[in-house]
C-alpha cells in the first residue's frame, strides 16, 4: 500500500505543479504578444508609499494618464505605513511587482544592485522628444549609479528647521535666525522646556531625534562623519574623535543632564514629534517639507529657518528624495517608461507643487515656487548645503546604517557610552564590508 | 463480512487530508530540509540555488540573534506559561462554584480571547504608554510609578507577558470544563475525612486536572515558539532585540532578509526544539493520555 | 454549627465573588477605555481625562474612510466563506473516513495525522511560500483558502472524528442494510448528527481566518487585497497616526468576532470542552 500511495502523490504533485507552470507561462506568452502589437491595452501597475489620501496628486496622474494613452491603462496601488520595503521585496520575489515603483533616496543603490531596476539610458537615447534637462541635475544624478541613470527624481526635499511660532511667541523669544549655530539652537531650546510641579518634562525646546538624517546634517557641520568618502571605511570615521564628540553633544540633548529633547522613547509616549510640534508640546524640529500638510490641519504657527551652523561656521543640509523606478522584469517595460516619463514630467511636477507638500524636481517648476512661496525660502535655500549621506554613495550604505542606527539605541538606552557603541559599530561594519 | 468493500471506500474519504498532507506538509518538508543547505536568493529564482553543506547551521550556532531569540522564547514560555495555569486554575475553580451570575462572569473573562491578535496588539500599544495609557495611571493611583513598558528593554518582554493575562479566558474555560469532569463524591468524601480545603485541593483537584495541566504546559512552551503577531506590531523585536521572539527571528530572515536557506535552518532547529518536547509529552503519556488505546478496538 | 458552617461557606462566596469582580474590572476597563479613546481629539488622547469631553463619533465614520475598511472586511469574507466551506466539509470527509472503515494502514496514517498536530506551521511556511510563488499564487487569496479544501487541518478532523465514533454504529449499519451507500450515510445520516463539533469547527475556523495575521502578512502585497488585521496594523505605522481613529477601526474588526461570540458562545464554550476533554 505504501508504494502504492507514494506513486500515486508524487504523479498528482508533479501535474498539480506542472499544470500551475503551464498556465503561468501561457499567459506570459499572451501578455508579450499583446505588449509587441500594440493594438490591445497594456495594462501596467505603479506604487508608492502612502495611502490614496496622501497620494492626491498619483491617484490624479494615474487618470489623466489613462485619458491621453489610448493602449496602456494604469493602476496605482500604493502601500501605506511602514511595511513598503518588504512589501516591495516580497512582490518582486514573486514576480509579481508593479511595472513602476517608487523608491526614496536611501534605497536607490539597495535596489539597482539587487538588480530589479532597469536602467533608462536606452530608453532615453531613442526618445529624441523627452529631454532629462529639465530636471535640476544634482537631483538627476542621484538616480545615476555606475554611470547608468535608473531613476526620474519625483520630488524632493531639503530638511530645514521648522519651528513653533506660538511657542517662541508665548516665551518671548525671537525666532530662530539664519545666522544660529547648533550652540545657539541647544541655548534656546534650554529656555523653551519647560517641567510641570512634578518634575515632569511638558514642552521641550527641540527635538534631537534618532532619525539618521538630522544626525547627519549635526555631524557634517561637526567637521564629523559616519563613513569616509566612498562609504567602504568605518574605522576613524564613525568612532573618529570628532564623531564621538558631535554624537555625545547630540544625545546630550535628549539624555544629558540638561535635557531640551524628548528621548525616541518620550517621543513615541507623546504620539510622535509632528502631534507634539502641533499640540505645542515641541518647540523645533529638523525635518522635510512633507510635514507640512499635517501641520496645516491644526491651528499651529510656525516657520522655517536654515538649519544652523557649526562651531566653525560649517553648515550640512540633506535632501530627501523619490524617484521613480522601471522594474526589470515588467513585461511591458516600454509602457512602463511612458508612464515613468509621465510621471517625473513637467506637468506631474506643477500638479505635486500644487498639493504643496514637495518641492518639484525640475528647473522651471522650482523657479516658480521660489517666486512664490516666501515663507519656505529657507527650505528651498537648504538645498545649496546639501551632502549626499552614505546610502547614496555606496552600496554598503544599508551595513553603515544598521550599525549605527543599532549603536544609537543603545547609547540612547545608556546601555553603552558613545566610544564603545562606536567603536563595535565601526568594527563589525568594517568586517561586513570586506 | 462488509468490510472489504468498504475498505477501500475509506481510502477515498481520507484522500483530501492524505493530499494535503503529501502537498501541503511532507512535500514541503523536504524542500524546507533541502533547502537548509543551502544559499538562495528569491529574487532570482531557482536557478541560483547554491549548497553551501552545513554552513547555514554553523552560522546559526555563531549567530548572537539566534541565541537572543533562543532566550527571549524560553523566558516568555518559562515566566508566561506557569502564571497562565496558575491564575486559569484558580480562576476556574472560582467559576466553578455554584452561584448566580457565574454565566456572566465566564462570558468576561473569555471574551478578551476571541478578539484577533492585532486588535489587542494596537489597544496593548495605547493602554502601555508610560505616560497616558491606563496602565501606568491606575498603578500610579497605588502610588507607583510604572516603567516605559514597550520602549524599555527590560520590561518589554514583561510588558508582553502582563498583556497576555489578559487573555487567559481560553485556558480558563479548558481548566473548567477540567474541573467538571471531577466527580462531586470525591469532594464530599474528602470533606467527610476532615480534608480541609487545601488538602482537597492539593489531593483532589490537582491530580485530577494534572493531565489538563501537563498537556498545558508543553502546548505553551510550543505556543511560546509561535509567538509573532504581538511582537511584531507592537515592538518589532526591539527595543535592543528584547522582545525577538523565535518565529519573529524567522520571520526577518526569511521574508525581510530573503535568507531562504539560512531561515529554513532555522525553522528546523525549532523543530527539533518542538520534537524534544513532543517526545516528553509521549514518553509521559501514560499518565495523561486517555483515548490512546482505542483504537485497537477497530 | 451549622450556622457558622453556612456562614463561612457564605464568606467564602462572597469573596470569591469580589475577586471575580476584580478580575471582571481588570478585563472590561481596558475595553472602556479603548472604547473612550476612540472617541477622542487627537489631542486629548495624548492627555489625562478617561473620558472625552465631546464625544467624536465621526472618529468612526473617519476611520473607515481613511483605512479602506470596507475593502479589507470583503477581502476577510472572501476569504472566509470558503475557507469555512472547506474546512468543514473536508475535515468532516476526512473524519468520516477514519472513524467508520476499516482498512490497510489506517491506524499508521491516523497516527500521521495526530502527528501533524504537532507539527509547527514554519517548517513549512517558507517552501509553501515558494510553492505558490511558483505558481503565481503570491497577492492572490489562494495561498490562504486552497489548503483548506485539503483536510481541514488535523485538529478538526480528530475532533469530528472523536464525536463521530460516539454516534451508535446500528444507525448507519442499518441504513447500510436498506441499501444506501458509504456516501449517503455520511450526507444523510452522519453529518446531521455531528452539528455539535461541526459548528465548533466552523466558529474555530472563523475565529482564525479572522484573526489571522502572519498569512496575509506573507502573501499579500497590494493594499487592496489586505485583509482587516493585516490592514490595520499597516495603518499604524503611518507617517503620523491619528490613535483615535486607529482606536476606531480597532474596535471595528474587534465587533465581529465578539458578535459570533455571543451568539454562539454556547458553541464555543461547548467547543472548548470538546477539545479539551479529548487532550486530557
Amino acid at each position: 500500500m505504501k508504494k502504492w500511495a507514494i506513486l500515486l502523490a508524487l504523479t498528482m504533485m508533479t501535474t498539480v505543479v506542472l499544470s500551475a507552470c503551464g498556465t503561468k507561462s501561457e499567459t506570459k506568452e499572451e501578455n508579450g504578444s499583446s505588449a509587441s502589437g500594440n493594438k490591445e491595452v497594456v495594462e501596467l501597475k505603479f506604487t508608492a508609499w502612502g495611502d490614496v489620501s496622501s497620494n492626491p496628486a498619483e491617484a490624479k496622474l494615474a487618470e489623466e494618464f489613462n485619458k491621453t494613452h489610448d493602449n496602456i491603462k494604469v493602476k496605482f496601488e500604493p502601500v501605506p505605513g511602514d511595511g513598503y520595503g518588504t512589501k516591495l521585496t516580497t512582490s518582486l520575489a514573486a514576480g509579481q511587482a508593479p511595472d513602476v515603483f517608487l523608491i526614496g533616496e536611501g534605497d536607490f543603490y539597495k535596489y539597482v544592485d539587487k538588480g530589479v531596476v532597469e536602467p533608462l539610458d536606452d530608453h532615453l537615447a531613442k526618445d529624441s522628444a523627452f529631454k532629462t534637462d529639465i530636471f535640476q541635475q544634482d537631483l538627476l544624478n542621484m538616480g545615476r549609479i555606475h554611470d547608468k541613470l535608473y531613476y526620474l527624481p519625483k520630488d524632493f526635499n531639503p530638511l530645514s528647521l521648522w519651528y513653533n511660532k506660538s511657542m517662541f511667541d508665548e516665551a518671548g523669544i525671537p525666532y530662530p535666525s539664519n545666522d544660529w549655530t547648533w550652540d545657539d539652537l541647544t541655548a534656546t531650546a534650554k529656555k523653551l522646556t519647560a517641567k510641570d510641579a512634578s518634575g515632569k518634562y511638558t514642552k521641550f525646546g527641540f527635538n534631537a531625534t534618532k532619525w539618521e538624517y538630522p544626525i547627519y546634517t549635526y555631524l557634517w557641520s561637526n567637521g564629523a562623519s559616519i563613513a569616509n568618502e566612498d562609504g567602504s571605511k568605518a574605522e576613524g570615521f564613525m568612532n573618529s574623535d570628532k564623531t564621538i564628540a558631535a554624537l555625545q553633544k547630540y544625545v546630550d540633548m535628549s539624555i544629558g543632564a540638561d535635557k531640551v529633547s524628548p528621548t525616541p522613547q518620550d517621543t513615541e509616549t507623546m504620539g510622535g514629534d509632528s502631534s507634539m510640534f502641533m499640540t505645542n508640546k515641541l518647540a523645533m524640529m529638523v525635518t522635510g517639507r512633507w510635514v507640512k500638510s499635517d501641520l496645516d490641519k491644526s491651528d499651529v504657527k510656525y516657520g522655517t529657518a536654515l538649519i544652523p551652523k557649526g562651531a566653525d561656521g560649517e553648515r550640512a543640509g540633506i535632501i530627501a528624495a523619490a524617484g521613480w523606478a522601471i522594474n526589470a522584469n515588467s513585461k511591458n517595460k516600454e509602457a512602463a517608461y511612458e508612464l515613468v516619463k509621465f510621471l517625473s514630467g513637467t506637468e506631474a511636477q506643477k500638479l505635486r507643487s500644487e498639493e504643496g507638500k514637495v518641492l518639484p524636481a525640475t528647473v522651471a517648476e522650482l523657479d516658480e515656487v521660489k517666486k512664490t512661496e516666501v515663507a519656505d525660502q529657507p527650505v528651498i535655500e537648504m538645498m545649496n548645503f546639501a551632502k549626499k549621506p552614505v546610502t547614496m554613495v555606496s552600496s554598503n550604505g544599508p551595513i553603515f546604517v544598521e550599525e549605527f542606527t543599532k549603536a544609537l539605541e543603545k547609547i540612547l538606552l545608556k546601555k553603552s557610552t558613545v566610544q564603545d557603541a562606536l567603536n563595535e559599530a565601526a568594527k563589525t561594519i568594517d568586517s561586513k564590508v570586506k | 463480512m462488509r468490510n472489504l468493500r468498504s475498505e477501500r471506500t475509506g481510502y477515498w474519504f481520507i484522500l483530501p487530508w492524505f493530499l494535503g498532507l503529501l502537498l501541503f506538509t511532507i512535500g514541503p518538508m523536504i524542500f524546507s530540509f533541502i533547502l537548509s543547505f543551502s544559499n538562495w536568493d528569491i529574487i532570482t529564482g531557482v536557478r541560483s540555488i547554491e549548497f553551501v553543506g552545513l554552513d547555514n547551521f554553523i552560522n546559526i550556532f555563531k549567530d548572537e540573534l539566534f541565541y537572543q531569540s533562543l532566550k527571549v522564547t524560553f523566558i516568555f514560555a518559562l515566566v508566561s506559561v506557569p502564571l497562565y495555569q496558575i491564575m486559569s486554575i484558580l480562576i476556574a475553580m472560582l467559576l466553578n462554584m455554584r452561584s448566580r451570575g457565574m454565566k456572566f462572569y465566564r462570558l468576561i473573562f473569555f471574551m478578551p480571547s476571541v478578539i484577533p491578535a492585532v486588535a489587542v496588539s494596537m489597544m496593548w500599544i495605547m493602554i502601555l504608554n508610560p505616560e497616558y495609557g491606563i496602565l501606568n495611571k491606575a498603578l500610579g493611583w497605588f502610588g507607583i510609578q510604572g516603567p516605559a513598558w514597550l520602549q524599555d528593554p527590560s520590561y518589554a518582554l514583561g510588558a508582553l507577558i502582563v498583556m497576555g493575562i489578559w487573555g487567559i479566558g481560553n485556558t480558563i474555560i479548558i481548566y473548567l470544563s477540567g474541573l467538571q469532569g471531577v466527580p462531586e463524591e470525591l469532594y464530599e468524601a474528602a470533606q467527610l475525612d476532615g480534608a480541609g480545603i487545601t488538602r482537597r485541593f492539593f489531593n483532589i483537584t490537582i491530580p485530577m486536572i494534572s493531565p489538563t495541566i501537563f498537556f498545558n504546559l508543553i502546548m505553551g512552551i510550543i505556543g511560546g515558539f509561535q509567538y509573532f503577531t504581538q511582537a511584531f506590531v507592537m515592538t518589532n523585536g526591539g527595543p535592543l532585540n528584547s522582545t525577538l521572539f523565535y518565529n519573529l527571528y524567522l520571520y526577518n530572515k526569511a521574508f525581510v532578509s530573503y535568507e531562504m536557506g539560512y531561515a529554513s535552518a532555522l525553522s528546523w532547529i525549532l523543530f527539533a526544539i518542538i520534537m524534544i518536547f513532543t517526545l516528553i509529552v509521549i514518553r509521559s503519556s501514560s499518565m495523561w493520555v486517555y483515548y490512546n488505546g482505542d483504537d485497537d478496538k477497530d | 454549627m451549622n450556622t457558622s458552617s453556612f456562614n463561612k461557606q457564605k464568606l467564602t462566596s462572597i469573596v470569591s465573588l469580589l475577586i471575580l469582580t476584580a478580575g471582571a474590572l481588570v478585563i472590561l476597563v481596558p475595553l472602556l477605555w479603548t472604547i473612550s479613546t476612540s472617541l477622542k481629539t487627537p489631542g486629548e488622547v495624548f492627555g489625562d481625562n478617561f473620558f472625552p469631553k465631546t464625544w467624536k463619533w465621526e472618529n468612526y465614520s473617519r476611520a473607515v474612510t481613511a483605512i479602506p475598511f470596507f475593502t479589507f472586511l470583503k477581502n476577510t469574507l472572501i476569504i472566509l466563506i470558503p475557507v469555512l466551506i472547506g474546512t468543514v466539509f473536508s475535515s468532516a470527509l476526512c473524519a468520516y473516513g477514519f472513524a467508520r472503515f476499516k482498512f490497510k494502514g489506517k491506524k499508521g496514517l491516523f497516527l500521521l495525522l495526530l502527528a501533524t498536530m504537532m507539527l509547527p506551521g514554519q517548517v513549512t511556511m517558507i517552501p509553501m511560500f515558494i510553492l505558490f510563488k511558483e505558481m503565481g499564487w503570491v497577492d492572490t487569496f489562494m495561498p490562504l483558502i486552497i489548503p483548506s479544501f485539503f483536510g481541514g487541518g488535523a485538529f478538526n478532523i480528530f475532533l469530528i472524528r472523536q464525536f463521530m465514533r460516539g454516534i451508535p454504529k446500528d444507525l448507519d449499519e442499518a441504513a447500510f442494510v436498506d441499501g444506501a451507500n458509504r456516501w449517503t450515510i455520511f450526507t444523510k445520516i452522519m453529518l446531521p448528527l455531528s452539528k455539535p463539533p461541526l459548528i465548533a469547527v466552523a466558529i474555530f475556523t472563523f475565529m482564525g481566518v479572522w484573526n489571522d495575521f502572519q498569512g496575509p502578512l506573507i502573501y499579500l502585497n497590494s493594499t487592496d487585497k489586505y485583509t482587516l488585521a493585516l490592514g490595520l496594523s499597516m495603518f499604524k505605522g503611518m507617517y503620523n497616526v491619528e490613535w483615535n481613529m486607529l482606536m476606531a477601526a480597532t474596535i471595528l474588526i474587534m465587533l465581529p468576532a465578539m458578535i459570533v461570540f455571543f451568539v454562539a458562545q454556547k458553541y464555543f464554550i461547548e467547543g472548548i470542552s470538546i477539545s479539551s476533554a479529548m487532550k486530557g
